[in-house]
């Protein structure tokens, strides 16, 4: 319960019609809440249940046990395309993508960031309002000079996929980080310089210590971003170098021919526990990096 | 020894200029106040020396090397903050201590200039706390503690005291005072406090509109004001303006104020000289202003007016009894104004040997003025 | 003028120390070069290449003969375009506005002082956190008559219920709808929460003092000195809807038949599987002035709105 509500004031006396309008309010919300947990519930269910059972009783039912099969064919038998070694490979290439991907995106949009506010020179303005330009727009607009210029360098892997997600995620990280070092007071800044520090020194000694909450907002942005992008990683890779949201829409059971709706669903489950437990973990900074990235972009 | 030498120095943001060719000489040792109204430049100026912000035009002389294109760091300077700007996630030892460690100063060395700098501002027990596990007064002696561990050649200080409250602001004032008389450094002091400005200054540069308007030591510059805007700037309450005409005759000089009141003044032939023919603006402060009584009546070489008191205010060591003149006020500064009250219409004498006569046209002082009264 | 009152310094005695300076902007010129490369490689020069084969007539491989503007009139000619285009300015309204109310409705529910209120927003917000694909995926068999909701009412004993909006051409793009809603409700729920939590309370208990109704409250008080948020939500819904691509792909792949293609879809078809680059870098453009036009409007509502607070 939060004091900052807007309407204290329904609460307040327990006439019967105040005690019925809250009762709705409830019945409301729980109704809303069945209707956006009830899709994860139901991949949950039939990950476990067993294949001729969801054949049988279709796949909106209850499990009449509860099996692990479809876990581990999903994750290791399941096949992508003629690659039948399950979903695991396709997981580390994502993994292998996000935390290259995520590290350095950070690190870089960290230092625009800081570069942009704390040593202003005459257009750096202007330099900003360019990095940041790309935020809006649709990949679309970039898909064939990026497949030519990944065909160039031969990076049609998940190397390209992180050289890819450099180039649309340093707006995003820059935007955060500059958002966040204006409130940094210039004075700070100046007196390390008087003390004699440098660009790197100031951003290492003074500005790095002060950074931590929107390291872990931007963190988890590019994490959550990058993890669930699809377009980019079904177009520019191939074969075994798909990341795991192009391989789960190319899943199928490890038999083929008729689908395993249990196996299918396990590997939804896997394609979504990183970012859903990163959510679980951290939803505060999560929403924060929503409604900020969101708003100012 | 540290003097600094501002040369035809001018700032600019795009077309606004914001400081307009100065040129200040400041000598080694010497604490100078800039002080001005808020916006004249005073920070645009001192960030200029500190080489925070680039010079438009002109040159920076510290100790006589042109510093006009160093970097702060190259400039042996330390600098306080209106904000203090302490490290925030650094203890005040790692504060204090930071600026040596960036200038490669041994390990030991550097424990030992911290703890004496902390012995001297009274810090110790503070050492091992962060900025914001400090009240504002223990900010401020952190700020000053990592400028002098330093020992830098030439200190400059924006408003280190404004954000403290009215009586550490003094207490304050008192013991910067007292660590510039015992260390003997240049400094360079900002403020728009003009109290601050009197009492600290060895020589204070009274600034407007990016522009000196007077540079002197306080006294001079509270006696005999360049012009009318550093008369009204310095002092409080504020000196009183009043716009007179001056009339020639055979009889002498005429003051005239506004509406039917007007005084002959014989002493002011050189007056009439001075502006024949033109108003003047006559500005008394307002210790120099005298209500007449029985006893004490109007004395030779004064200039008196009948006033009416609308209100008096007792601070204590003195009241303050404000006068009204036609749209006009005038205050009154005096030991005891308890046989008067509100309502009164009394006379108010102006020492003439006090009065500072200002040219209505360009709001200079009129320096033959005062002499010639005298 | 001169204040001094001694004499003036002797003149400079040595040449002025450049090397701090240099090194220092040196290394924030460095610091800058990834972002400028990136910038003008990623976004700059490629927007532009983008733009100059749209004007060309590449197909299947990129070429530089000229044909100007010719392209995108000829688009129109293309049954599946219109089919596209068409898509986007029924899918995205009514998603705009599906979307808007819940999340709305939700964020006022919650704001009524709702006892596990940090549950519900969990629940509701978690769909953000899962990839679109995820989601389609999800979805798909929910709305497949043959294993989710139609087969599920039909288990009941309800034979003749039917469900199938995933297969019907007039209907399929409306369950994308349902699924995006589904993902996005949670979001418009959060920032506008986030937007009533602003609001001074002063206010509101000023109107309560005055005896108002909390329903009149909220209409007259509180949503109103929220408007800009709702504005916000509004353009970020319409730069979402423009952009939704893996979800129908995941969701109905674009079918039945071309049913629910949209221009996202049609631009990385046309490029990659059709050879068409001319024709995809002529529909991504026209998304792109599409995306001009809703940054218009927002930023001269901004405008319009920052000048009137100011009167
Ligand atoms: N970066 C800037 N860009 C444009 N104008 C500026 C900039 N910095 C300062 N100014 C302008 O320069 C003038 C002088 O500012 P400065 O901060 O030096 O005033 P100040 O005398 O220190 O005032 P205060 O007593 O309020 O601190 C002001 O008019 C200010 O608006
Ligand atoms: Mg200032």
């Amino acid at each position: 319960m939060s004091d900052s509500s807007a309407a204290t004031a329904a609460v307040s006396d327990g006439t019967l019609g105040e005690v019925m309008g809250r009762l709705v309010l409830y019945a409301l919300l729980v109704l809303l809440g069945v209707y956006f947990i009830l899709p994860l519930a139901i991949v949950v269910i039939t990950s476990l249940r067993e294949q001729g059972e969801i054949l049988r009783n279709g796949v909106l039912s209850w499990p009449e046990e509860v099996s692990a099969r479809a876990w581990r064919e999903a994750m290791f038998n399941s096949c992508v395309g003629t690659d039948c070694r399950g979903m695991a490979p396709y997981f580390w290439n994502s993994v292998k993508m996000v935390v290259p991907a995520t590290a350095t995106s950070t690190i870089l949009g960290a230092i625009t960031g800081y570069a942009l506010t704390k040593f202003k020179f005459p257009g750096s303005e202007f330099f900003f309002a360019a990095t940041i330009f790309g935020i809006f727009l649709p990949a679309q607009l970039f898909l064939l000079p990026t497949a030519q210029m990944l065909g160039w360098l031969g990076a049609t892997n998940i190397w390209g996929l992180v050289i890819i997600h450099n180039l649309y995620g340093l707006a995003f990280t820059t935007l955060f980080f500059r958002n966040y070092y204006v409130q940094i007071p210039d004075e700070i800044v100046a007196a390390a310089r008087i003390d004699g520090a440098g660009f790197f020194a100031i951003f290492r000694r003074i500005v790095l210590p002060l950074s931590p909450p929107i390291i872990v907002v931007v963190v988890i942005w590019q994490f959550t971003h990058i993890w669930n992008e699809f377009l980019y990683g079904a177009t520019f890779t191939t074969g075994t170098d798909l990341p795991i949201t192009a391989a789960l829409y190319a899943v199928t059971g490890p038999k083929g021919g008729i689908r395993d709706y249990g196996v299918e669903a396990a590997a939804v489950i896997i394609a979504a526990l990183p970012t859903l437990l990163v959510y679980v973990a951290a939803g505060k900074y999560f929403v924060r990096g929503l409604t900020a990235g969101s708003l100012k972009g | 020894m540290a003097t600094i030498d501002i040369k035809s120095v001018e700032k600019s943001f795009g077309a606004l200029k914001v400081l307009k060719s100065l040129d200040i000489h400041v000598q080694d040792g010497e604490l100078l106040v800039l002080v001005g109204p808020s916006g004249c430049g005073k920070s645009t100026l001192l960030s200029m020396i500190a080489g925070l912000s680039d010079v438009s035009k002109g040159n920076l002389l510290i100790d006589g090397d042109d510093v006009t294109r160093s970097h702060p760091r190259d400039r042996d300077i330390a600098m306080v903050f209106q904000t203090y700007a302490l490290y925030p996630t650094m203890t005040v030892r790692q504060n204090i201590s930071f600026g040596l460690e960036m200038r490669r100063v041994p390990k030991a060395e550097r424990t030992r200039a911290v703890e004496d700098v902390a012995a001297l501002l009274q810090i110790t027990h503070l050492l091992d706390r962060k900025p914001s596990q400090l009240s504002g007064g223990q900010r401020q002696r952190v700020a000053m503690g990592r400028a002098l561990v330093r020992d830098p050649k030439v200190f400059l200080l924006d408003e280190p005291l404004s954000n403290l409250d009215a009586k550490l602001r003094v207490e304050m004032r008192t013991e910067i005072k007292k660590l510039h008389e015992r260390l003997g450094k240049t400094m360079i002091y900002v403020t728009h406090d003009q109290i601050e400005a009197m009492t600290l200054a060895t020589r204070i540069a009274v600034m407007k509109d990016g522009e000196i308007q007077q540079l002197d030591v306080p006294r001079v510059i509270y006696d005999e004001p360049a012009n009318m805007f550093v008369a009204s700037f310095i002092g409080s309450p504020e000196i009183n303006f009043i716009p007179c005409d001056v009339i020639s005759s055979a009889q002498g000089v005429t003051l005239q104020t506004e509406g039917p009141l007007s005084e002959t003044v014989d002493t002011m032939g050189a007056l009439a000289d001075a502006v024949p023919g033109d108003g003047v603006m006559l500005g008394i402060r307002p210790e120099d202003v005298r209500l007449v009584t029985a006893s004490d009546p109007k004395r030779r070489g004064e200039f008196a007016l009948p006033l009416r008191i609308e209100v008096i205010e007792p601070t204590g060591a003195e009241d303050l009894v404000t006068l009204s003149f036609g749209e006009r006020t005038v205050q009154c500064k005096m030991r005891d104004a308890g046989q008067w009250s509100s309502g009164d219409i009394v006379t108010a004498a102006f020492d003439l040997e006090k009065t500072k006569f200002f040219s209505l046209s360009s709001g200079d002082r009129i320096v033959a003025a005062r002499q010639i009264a005298a | 003028m001169t204040f001094s009152t001694s004499e003036q310094a002797a003149a400079p005695r040595r040449r002025p120390r450049l090397d701090s300076r240099v090194t220092e902007r040196l290394v924030i010129g460095l610091s800058l070069t990834p972002a400028f490369i990136i910038t003008l490689i990623g976004t700059f020069i490629f927007l532009g290449w983008t733009v100059l084969m749209s004007m060309t007539d590449s197909t299947l491989f990129p070429s530089t003969d000229f044909v100007g503007l010719e392209g995108y009139w000829q688009i129109w000619k293309y049954p599946r375009w219109q089919v596209a285009a068409g898509n986007l300015f029924t899918f995205g309204p009514i998603y705009m506005l599906v979307c808007g109310v819940i999340g709305i409705g939700m964020a006022i529910a919650i704001d009524q002082n709702v006892r596990g209120e940090n549950i519900f927003r969990a629940i509701y917000l978690y769909p953000m956190a899962v990839s679109f694909v995820v989601a389609g995926t999800i979805w798909r068999w929910i709305l497949n008559p043959g294993t989710g909701v139609e087969a599920l009412v039909q288990g009941m004993g309800f034979e003749s219920f039917v469900f199938d909006w995933i297969t019907r051409k007039d209907r399929a793009i409306y369950t994308v709808i349902i699924a995006q809603v589904w993902q996005h409700a949670g979001f418009v729920m959060a920032l506008v929460l986030a937007g009533l939590r602003t609001v001074n309370r002063d206010i509101i208990n000023a109107a309560m003092i005055d005896g108002a109704p909390t329903h009149t409250i909220y209409r007259r008080v509180i949503l109103p000195s929220i408007a800009p948020i709702f504005v916000a939500v509004f353009f970020i819904l319409s730069q979402w809807a423009l952009k939704t691509y893996d979800i129908i792909l995941a969701l109905t792949g674009g079918g039945p038949g071309i049913a629910t293609d949209v221009p996202s879809i049609f631009v990385r078809d046309m490029m990659f599987n059709r050879g068409e680059i001319a024709l995809a870098s002529v529909a991504s453009v026209y998304m792109l002035l599409l995306l001009f036009t809703l940054m218009a409007i927002y930023k001269s509502y901004q405008v319009i709105a920052r000048r009137r607070t100011k009167q």
